[in-house]
């Protein structure tokens, strides 16, 4: 009975644990397949030299299978919500940012979102957008 | 007494055994999923001597099998493979840096939740094996 038991719950184990497991090991495949799986553009739309407005219009694609959810820009210490991507979504936000020179334009981005609610995902990127 | 013998020496060879399973999992197949799916290095010299001990215990266990001292060092053992796990998996927070178009990128992920249903899980045989002897005990 005890052997039956042991077993039974090892087997219920193992099986959450893939479970678990599945949606980070499609999404590290996807993205190993495919380096545009998560493209991300930012186009400058105005830049206001009175009022030292930028204006930029970030977009999103996402080509993956897993849901991403909560997802998040920041720079310049601000944080720019996207909210949540399926597979073949496409958002755009708009952004209004005071610099005083256009050269001011942050070089780091950080991006994070959450796979299938359950993972926290960050890149940091010192260079600029990541695409 | 031959086969006390026999005995002790096939619970060595299954404690032998196990503890390679075991080691190929966390030195071979475990670095090999991370590096070539998520591509985040894992530390492998930083938990080796754990498993060597980790083997020792396994051997140990198979060994004193029907001796009641068999418990209390498997859930060492369970301990001391969830500890090997923690430090292999950075306590669930993985990180590395990568090159994107000559960009320092880095890239992090929280793995916490499975980690943490993998040491929940590890010890649920334990339990078992542990209510089946408290169970034996009542009865006897």
């Amino acid at each position: 009975m005890y052997a039956t038991l042991k077993l039974g719950v090892t087997l219920v184990s193992i099986l959450v644990t893939l479970g678990l497991l599945y949606p980070i090991i499609i999404f590290g495949l996807e993205i190993s397949h495919n380096p545009y799986l998560l493209p991300i553009s930012v186009n400058i739309l105005d830049y206001n030299l009175s009022l030292q407005i930028v204006v930029i219009e970030l977009s999103v694609l996402y080509r993956g299978s897993i849901p991403l959810n909560d997802f998040y820009v920041k720079f310049l210490n601000k944080e720019f919500f996207v909210g949540d991507l399926s597979k073949g979504d496409k958002k755009t936000i708009r952004i209004e940012i005071e610099l005083k020179n256009i050269e001011e334009i942050p070089k780091r981005v950080e991006i994070e979102f959450k796979i299938a609610k359950l993972y926290t995902f960050r890149i940091i990127s010192e260079g600029g957008v990541v695409g | 007494m031959l086969g006390e013998v026999k005995r002790i020496f096939r619970s060595i060879a299954v404690g032998v055994i196990k503890g390679v399973v075991y080691y190929f999992i966390y030195v071979v197949v475990l670095p090999f999923i991370f590096i070539t799916f998520l591509r985040i290095p894992i530390d492998v010299q930083s938990y080796v001597p754990y498993l060597w001990f980790f083997m020792a215990l396994n051997t140990a266990v198979e060994i004193l099998r029907k001796h009641p001292i068999s418990i209390p060092l498997n859930v060492i053992s369970r301990l001391v493979a969830v500890l090997i796990l923690y430090i292999a998996l950075n306590c669930g927070k993985l990180e590395t840096t990568i090159y994107i178009d000559s960009n320092v990128t880095q890239v992090s992920i929280d793995l916490s939740l499975v980690l943490y249903a993998i040491i929940l899980f590890s010890f649920v045989p334990t339990f078992v094996d542990l209510f089946n002897y408290f169970s034996t005990i009542e009865e006897s």
